[in-house]
């Protein structure tokens, strides 16, 4: 290798994510799991369908069935991280206590925006309890993934009442 | 309120959510159910937030996001991506901003197998970023340039964009693809002479040191891992046995086996990729969640019809019409995102178009080049947020000020498009 | 008082136009205090979203394609089922009347918080393959072919083939890079999605057919003046529907023109073939209605006779500007 370029300045490292809650933690990981059995699911579909030409039954489906699972477990823990993407051009105008108090704001509407969610998320689910809609492909009723997404929003909800806490003990945000 | 009022004073209260530094999502939902409950009702609004969440969260062509940012993040995490960019360096070396221009020559190549600028920017981060910061270039130029690559995904045929136009345009997909060839390499092409330009400024780039033609064709040695993942993914695609999102998953797969293989990867590193992956992709999720939300309500105020009739009451020519809906969709990708844009958007200005005498097909190309822009430009810019997303320690104020010198590209290629017509038509009049 | 109106279909569809037309009529009839406005494409939410968006008032008309929501609309359903249509025949223009005749008897309760305007029952959608000859019908065992839908993707396993879902977009790319060896379309939409030049043949009759329903809310209908809601009444319902089915077998004898003239080959399949495909499909059928229970004999029983209201009138009821 030539000696290629003037000495760098040293390299600024990703932040490392910082888990905060248990519960935050175990959505995580449930997320990850779905994530994984996605990629899973279809290098084996790819797999079998040029080995046997027998693609896998429903792969279609649990594709779509472990995104719901991902993005539903995936959200709260970045909220906990406070990951949600953000314009800070005026960070560099205010001062450090008004972006506490902008970040406490956020945290409570965020907080009141999931709830609203949420409880909208009722009548639909109610709906598909009742009319037993299914998925495509493996026939899956559509009330078990509405739970799924019932399971993965509590967790939401609970990393944006945690944001509130955090504000309201005066913790600074990772940013 | 009329819907013309409500729907611009939406847009206002959004820009002022986002300047007081909420959460982007937060910011496009609050509106969007604000919104809906004053225009229609709370019932509606209900309805609409009731069902983003899970109709968004389990909507199969989204899954090609999660897939190749993974793909990213494992090949980023073996360092068989940081390899591929040591040999790209060597190959470029000597010229100043080699690194820019080879992230946005990948970039180009990565949407030649990809729909989504989303996946082809969130990859192109997690690939390119961080050896740009260890080359020591300018975290602002670096950024301008992967997010300006990253747009090309949706230019470069396939795209998800091209998909949607011409499913409510009725045009011929494969003719929207062919027109929009050409016009892709060329966006391209100019984004790299802006950043050959931009490199030339101080400070921007580090200078180096120009290697032997020996020692470049020595460092492609360090680049096969790599070049064959790309060749399995692209190749799969282009010989019919992948769809993207089965090559986002041999890729990630792929990656894993090869770093296991030799050794760069143990499986503390595999859950580190995966979660990370998680984490990038649902910050993304949010906010298109956030978008589906406010485009519903935009849509429902007629805004886009509201500023045609204006400009058709004033009797004005085809050209000026044209350049107006140009301005009309520049404004608006500056606070939309790409996919609720062309839905609000194109039922009503295509008829006008194609009555003004022009052609439906180009128009897609145009649309297509407009996204493009829309992802790019502050405020909100989806690229630039996963760009934000993988890099969070860098400040969005670099990243606006980054990006600006590379507007100007997307411009002159709209210039080009209608300076020229062949660009767009001839490949598909050729082929079909 | 203006109507909003949704649909997921482009703006150029024959339901936009045909909702256009109609809003003319309506508005012509009340002076112009009676309008419609539409927004196409899946502006407002996405295809299975369209019956909860009127519900909700969203839009106050809105149309829905049943096989959109599996087992939401389970009776209508039924009217998708393999080679089940009205002894009179499969077009369009017979099958939606027919089917807009037996709503407010079997269908209504499926459509709670709203009211049927008319239903729409699709030519029914044909094979289409890129190098296989469908002459005979053994071919068919062991292609992956393109579907949409639940029964679709039984009737492909009764032929002994791999339904894959590929959105209709990509069903043309899909078939020239061999992902698929065929899929099923209407001729009408074989135009809109390119498949002519990636068609060697065209296997008819059509097999099974989309269903689908233009309703109105409760909440929109009630809120209309007692004269308006009169001129709602008479301008839907089966003959309005009729009038539909027509615009789509035009379509349809459209699209298949498209395909003979690209040079795709149309076989179309003898009586006896037609006779071996029903038996193929009778376990279909027999679940289905077994699985819906209720009144579903009834309905498929009185959907699939002779309609007893006489030949349809040449020209349409309702005659309106192209
Ligand atoms: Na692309
Ligand atoms: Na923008």
């Amino acid at each position: 290798m030539p000696a290629d370029h003037s000495p760098a300045p040293p390299p600024k490292p990703l932040p490392a994510p910082q888990p905060r809650s248990a519960i935050t933690t175990y959505s995580l990981w449930i997320a990850s799991a779905a994530l994984t059995v996605m990629m899973l699911t279809v290098v084996g579909d790819v797999v079998l369908r040029a080995a046997f030409n027998t693609p896998v039954q429903g792969a279609y489906d649990v594709v779509s069935i472990t995104l719901l699972i991902m993005v539903a477990f995936g959200i709260g823990p970045v909220i906990v991280r406070r990951g949600e993407i953000l314009i800070d051009l005026i960070d560099g105008i205010i001062g450090a206590k008004a972006v506490r108090i902008l970040g406490a704001i956020g945290s409570l509407l965020s907080f009141a925006v999931i709830t609203f969610i949420g409880w909208s998320m009722i009548s639909p689910a109610q709906d598909a309890w009742q009319w037993g809609g299914y998925s495509l492909e493996l026939g899956v009723p559509q009330w078990i993934l509405w739970a799924l997404a019932f399971a993965g929003l509590a967790g939401v909800l609970w990393a944006a009442v945690l944001q509130v806490i955090g504000f309201a003990r005066g913790q600074e945000g990772q940013r | 309120m009329s819907g013309f009022a409500l729907g611009l004073s939406g847009i206002g209260l959004m820009f002022v959510l986002l300047f007081l530094r909420q959460p982007v999502w937060l910011s496009l939902a609050i509106v969007g159910i604000l919104g809906n409950i004053i225009y229609n009702s709370l019932n509606t609004a209900q309805y609409v937030a009731g069902t983003v969440f899970f109709d968004t969260a389990s909507n199969y062509n989204l899954s090609v996001v999660p897939l190749f940012v993974l793909m990213g993040e494992v090949a980023s995490g073996s360092r068989m991506s940081s390899e591929l960019f040591k040999a790209a360096r060597v190959i470029v070396s000597g010229l100043r901003g080699g690194l820019a221009v080879a992230s946005l020559a990948a970039s180009g190549a990565f949407g030649a197998i990809c729909g989504s600028s989303v996946a082809t920017a969130a990859t192109m981060t997690r690939i390119a970023m961080p050896e740009m910061r260890k080359a020591g270039y300018d975290d602002g130029y670096s950024s301008g340039a992967i997010a300006a690559g990253g747009s090309l995904g949706i230019l470069i045929p396939p795209s998800i964009i091209l998909v949607i136009y011409g499913s409510i345009a009725e045009q011929s997909i494969a003719r929207l693809f062919a027109a929009s060839l050409l016009p892709g390499i060329v966006l391209m092409l100019i984004y790299i002479a802006v950043a050959l330009w931009l490199a030339r400024r101080s400070g921007m780039v580090p200078s180096e040191v120009s290697a032997s033609l020996l020692e470049r064709l020595m460092s492609l040695r360090h680049a096969w891992q790599f070049a064959l993942l790309f060749v399995i993914s692209i190749g799969g695609i282009y010989a019919g046995v992948f769809s993207p999102n089965e090559a986002a998953s041999i890729g990630a797969f792929g990656a894993i086996v090869l770093g296991l293989l030799r050794r760069s990867l143990d499986l503390a590193g595999i859950v580190k990729a995966v979660q990370s992956s998680v984490l990038v992709s649902c910050a993304l999720f949010m906010i298109v969640i956030g978008a589906t939300l406010f485009s519903q309500f935009i849509v429902q105020t007629r805004l886009p019809d509201t500023l045609l009739a204006l400009a058709q009451g004033a009797d004005l020519s085809p050209a000026m019409v044209m350049a107006l809906i140009i301005v009309i969709y520049i404004v608006m990708g500056c606070f939309l995102e790409g996919i609720g844009m062309v839905l609000i958007t194109v039922p009503v200005f295509l008829p006008v178009v194609v009555g003004y005498g022009f052609d439906p097909i180009l128009f897609g190309v145009l649309v297509a080049v407009l996204v493009e822009l829309g992802l790019i430009t502050p405020p909100v810019g989806m690229n630039l947020f996963i760009i934000r997303a993988q890099v969070p320690d860098m400040s969005m104020g670099a990243l606006y000020r980054g990006i600006l010198p590379f507007l100007i590209a997307p411009v002159i290629l709209i210039a080009l498009i209608f300076a020229f017509p062949q660009l767009t038509l001839w490949l598909p009049a050729v082929l079909y | 008082e203006t109507l909003r109106i949704s649909t997921f279909v482009p703006p150029n569809h024959a339901f936009n136009r045909a909702l256009a037309a109609w809003g003319e009529e309506l508005s012509e009839a009340t002076s112009g205090e009676l309008t419609v406005e539409i927004f196409p494409a899946g502006q407002l939410g996405p295809p299975p979203r369209q019956f909860d968006l009127v519900r909700s008032g969203g839009a106050d008309i809105s149309v829905i394609l049943n096989g959109a929501t599996p087992g939401r609309f389970p009776m209508t359903e039924l009217a998708g089922l393999p080679l089940t249509h009205p002894s009179a025949g499969l077009d369009s223009a017979i099958t939606s009347r027919r089917l807009t005749e037996l709503a407010p008897e079997y269908l209504a309760g499926e459509y709670e918080g709203t009211r049927i305007l008319w239903m729409a029952v699709t030519p029914p959608l044909k094979i289409h393959l890129s190098s296989v000859d469908p002459s005979n019908l053994e071919n068919l065992q062991g292609l992956r072919i393109r579907y949409a839908g639940t029964t679709w993707q039984q009737i492909l396993e009764a032929l002994g083939a791999s339904p894959v879902p590929v959105p209709p977009a990509e069903a043309a790319d899909a078939m020239s890079r061999g992902v698929v060896d065929g899929a099923s379309f209407p001729f009408e939409a074989t135009m809109s999605f390119d498949l002519a030049p990636v068609s060697e043949y065209s296997l008819e009759p059509g097999l099974a057919s989309a269903t689908f329903a233009v309703i109105m809310g409760d909440d929109a209908y009630n809120r209309l003046t007692p004269e308006h809601q009169a001129l709602i009444d008479s301008t839907t319902g089966p003959d309005r529907a009729e009038w539909f089915g027509m615009m789509w077998d035009e379509g349809e004898a459209h699209g298949r023109q498209y395909m003979v003239d690209a040079g795709v080959n149309i076989v179309t399949m003898d009586a006896a073939q037609i006779t071996s495909m029903t038996e193929a499909f009778s376990g279909i059928v027999s679940e289905s209605i077994d699985a819906v229970g209720g009144d579903a004999a009834g309905f498929v029983a009185a959907y699939t006779e002779q309609p007893d209201c006489g030949p349809p009138i040449p020209g349409g009821p309702h005659p309106v500007e192209p």
